[in-house]
């Protein structure tokens, strides 16, 4: 009995201090998020829930993708009626060419519509929903003798970001075999600039994170990063106003994520200054519906909410886990 | 300061909301002892450009409509200019905000002053140093009365965003990094006597803004190697131009031979009824000794009337770029709110937003719907725009539009015309403007914006009147004494036939 009783303290101490360590421990194991008071998510959870009153819900291609994210990034749940309905939408959208549409009006696909719609798909961990054999005929199908890809079978013309947006596509239905590695890495460094970086357009111009990051992406994708390269982009970043505190710049809710996203993709994500981002989305949220705006003192679109989202998520701000599944 | 603001505010709201006795007319026969004002902005929203210096989409243009019943008998009289005439009343407005002087010495309105020349020449933006607009209209004078639409108006008042003295006003972001301003300059309407008496008056918003368009167009010029700056971004959109199948880069048009390139109109090639015009000039007409600058790939052959409207050609340029769908917006066909005022401002603001979850695509359609549907080759045709029971043609609603109002083969409110529908139409017994009793196009009561409300929430007033549950003095006229005086003071739904 005294033995018994010994053995019968021990478990109840032990019981008691793991009782008592398992919140801090779960602490310990959230995300650094939990300064989320700068933010009533709640108000943004409606924001966002406000297209659900809509008796076209999901809407269209890049609606429905906000809506999966936003409410994932921002820990809630999505029920199964509603992820059912958006599957449905999601495989409505893709034409017999394999890409997609960016809603059910439209008959025309494309790379850009296409990868969104490959993100929402995994999002829910549905991207066997969809006939991925074709959509990577689809994707091959735009590539161009220049090494690029084209938006559409009917816009052909390469550019750096349709070219980005069907190497992350090939890359997601395991298709990279379809790129040609020699002729695109030629083409994408082509739009590599002065200053570090790259930019949307060959020829002049300045770069901008967008194209850093997707320049970057296509390099990383075809194992074609080379260090000189991704030393070039930091130094270019570091000129933005998403790491220089003085920079008179204004700042962009596009380009703070793509910043973001381009330090991680030439492996200095530890330079991401995560204080200047969180302060910066501090300045675009609308407190009266919960939402974010595109640029300071603008309002809130969903678009621009989703996106803000993207950015807390890359620095750890935001409540749920999303799935790194994509980057669009 | 607050006090000195405070009194005329609250005189302001004691006219409005009772019609002032005129005793000049006591002893006339059939002279209405009393008037009621209501007056209300076109459009819920105009835009106008930042700056003039290279090219012109949208001059600083506003419109302010009324109507004026006279109050006495059982039925109001509705006062035109016939009867206007007899009684010997006026009616004039007056901004409240905009100032003959904080116009003139607005950086951005000065463009707007040095430019119109050029652009509409034979105007003068300043005449016997007022500020008049395009129409002739200053910020203050006489309304006419429109017997076509069956209201006083005065078209084109030069109305402007401002920087305000009470910054809680300046909401609107200066794309261009300039000082916030305020977007909802307010306009006071008076009915007056021939001795200049005010006999009623009220006061609405005459909303103009910015657009979106610096927003994205200033990283645009930066990426391509042109400086961030509107004159960058004028010189980058020159030569896009340049590169469609124009050819008309046009950086290289002088216009007036002045040796200087610019400013352009869109409008002389693109037909663009916004400006009033029902068919492009052509530029050799506005300017027939125009220069073609050396340097330029284009010559005067190519210099002709496009065959496309200017909505058309900017809202489907837009729309099926892949340049702004992969690198600005991929949704940019339904985010009007990246060209059109979204910058902190709402051009869309009234009821349909507060109850639901309807945009601006449910009633228009989409870009690619719009463009579709051939909606922008006759903008704002009432023939493409939506009307309460039905979206635009080609759109493709996902809320029920409201029931249909069809008597006998007609359908109201009735006589639609340009910008028409709901904006032109008219209801109740035929006479009153649909806008009368609801408000602004996109900003329609109860509004989202309590400025937008002051009118309604001062015309139904009155301790004396009563409302239903779940209604207010903010939502549409509907208290039958305003206007007749044996009725019942409870809030209703008029008949709108």
């Amino acid at each position: 009995m005294p033995i018994s009783n010994k053995i019968l303290r021990k478990i109840v101490t032990l019981t008691l201090v793991a009782a008592l360590a398992v919140p801090a421990l779960a602490k310990e194991n959230k995300p650094a998020n939990a300064k989320t008071n700068a933010f009533d998510f709640k108000k943004t959870s409606v924001f966002i829930r406000e297209m659900e009153g809509r008796p076209d819900f999901p809407v269209a291609t890049v609606i429905a993708n906000d809506y999966v994210y936003t409410l994932q990034a921002m820990g809630e749940k999505i029920d199964t009626g509603r992820q059912n309905a958006i599957i449905l939408a999601t495989k409505l959208a893709q034409q017999k060419d394999g890409g997609f549409t960016p809603d059910k009006s439209s008959k025309t696909s494309s790379i850009l519509y296409t990868d969104i719609a490959l993100e929402t798909l995994a999002l829910l961990d549905a991207g066997n929903a969809v006939d991925r054999a074709k959509v990577k005929s689809f994707a091959a199908s735009l590539k161009n003798t220049d090494g690029g890809f084209g938006f559409s079978p009917e816009a052909k013309k390469s550019s750096l970001a349709t070219t980005y947006y069907a190497v992350h596509v090939l890359k997601a239905v395991n298709g990279l075999d379809a790129v040609d590695k020699a002729k695109t890495v030629e083409y994408v460094k082509g739009f590599a600039k002065k200053e570090g970086g790259f930019g949307p357009e060959k020829g002049p111009g300045r770069p901008n994170a967008r194209s850093t990051y997707m320049a970057a992406y296509v390099l990383n994708a075809l194992c074609s990063l080379d260090a000189d390269t991704a030393k070039k982009a930091v130094l270019y970043l570091q000129t933005t106003p998403y790491l220089d505190k003085k920079s008179k710049e204004r700042p962009d809710l596009d380009e703070q994520l793509y910043a973001i996203r381009a330090l991680k993709e030439v492996n200095a994500g530890n330079r991401v200054d995560k204080t200047l981002a969180f302060n910066f989305m501090k300045r675009l949220y609308i407190k009266v519906n919960g939402g974010f705006g595109p640029l300071e003192g603008y309002g809130s679109t969903p678009d621009s909410t989703t996106t803000a989202l993207r950015i807390l998520s890359e620095i750890g701000k935001a409540k749920g886990v999303v799935a790194q599944v994509a980057k669009r | 300061m607050k006090l000195r603001k405070l009194v005329p505010a609250l005189a302001l709201t004691a006219a409005a909301l009772t019609a002032v006795v005129a005793p000049a007319f006591a002893g006339r026969t059939g002279a209405p002892s009393s008037y009621k004002v209501v007056a209300w902005n076109d459009l819920g929203m105009h835009c106008a450009c930042p700056t003039f210096a290279g090219f012109l989409l949208l001059p600083p243009f506003n419109t302010v409509r009324a109507q004026v019943l006279g109050y006495g008998s059982n039925d109001p009289v509705i006062i035109d200019s016939t009867n206007a005439a007899t009684y010997g009343v006026t009616v004039s407005y007056a901004m409240a905000d905009n100032t003959e002087s904080t116009l003139q010495a607005d950086p951005y309105f000065q463009q707007w002053i040095t430019y119109a020349p050029k652009l509409f020449p034979g105007f003068a933006p300043v005449s016997g140093g007022k500020v008049q607009g395009l129409a002739g209209n200053g910020i203050s004078g006489n309304m006419a009365y429109d017997s076509n639409l069956k209201d006083w108006t005065a078209v084109g008042i030069p109305a402007y965003p401002l920087v305000d003295a009470n910054t809680a006003k300046n909401i609107m972001t200066d794309p261009l990094g300039g000082a916030n301003r305020n977007p909802y300059p307010m306009t006071n309407v008076y009915v007056k006597n021939s001795t200049g008496t005010i006999l009623a008056q009220t006061s609405t918003v005459t909303p103009v803004a910015f657009g979106g368009c610096c927003s994205c167009h200033l990283s645009l010029a930066s990426a391509n190697g042109y400086p961030a700056t509107s004159a960058g971004s004028f010189a980058y959109l020159g030569k896009m131009h340049g590169q469609n199948s124009s050819k008309i880069d046009f950086n290289y048009l002088d216009p007036t031979g002045d040796g200087t390139s610019g400013p352009i109109r869109c409008s002389w090639c693109h037909w663009d009824p916004a400006m009033g015009e029902s068919a492009a000039p052509g530029l050799a007409n506005v300017w027939p000794n125009y220069v073609i600058m050396p340097g330029a790939t284009f010559t005067q052959a190519d210099v002709k009337v496009s065959q496309y409207s200017f909505s058309d050609v900017l809202h489907r340029f837009h729309s099926q770029s892949t340049k702004v769908l992969t690198q600005y917006d991929a949704n940019v066909a339904t985010n009007c709110y990246d060209c059109h005022p979204g910058n902190n401002v709402n051009c869309y603001r009234g009821s349909h937003k507060a109850k639901t979850a309807l945009w601006c695509v449910d009633c228009h359609g989409n870009l690619n719907q719009r463009t579709a549907a051939g909606q922008l080759t006759q903008p704002w045709k009432a023939s493409t725009l939506p009307s309460c029971t039905a979206a635009s043609a080609g759109a493709n609603p996902a809320f029920a539009c409201h029931a249909t109002n069809t008597v006998n083969g007609t359908v109201y409110p009735t006589n639609p015309t340009l910008f028409g529908k709901f904006i032109n139409g008219r209801g109740h017994k035929g006479s009153i403007k649909c806008q009368t009793c609801h408000g602004s196009a996109h900003a329609e009561a109860p509004s989202t914006m309590t400025l937008d409300n002051t009118q309604l929430s001062n015309l139904q007033g009155s301790t004396s009147y009563s409302f239903p549950a779940g209604k207010d003095k903010t939502y549409a006229l509907g208290v039958c004494v305003f206007c007749h005086p044996t009725k019942t003071s409870t809030w209703g739904t008029p008949p709108h036939l």
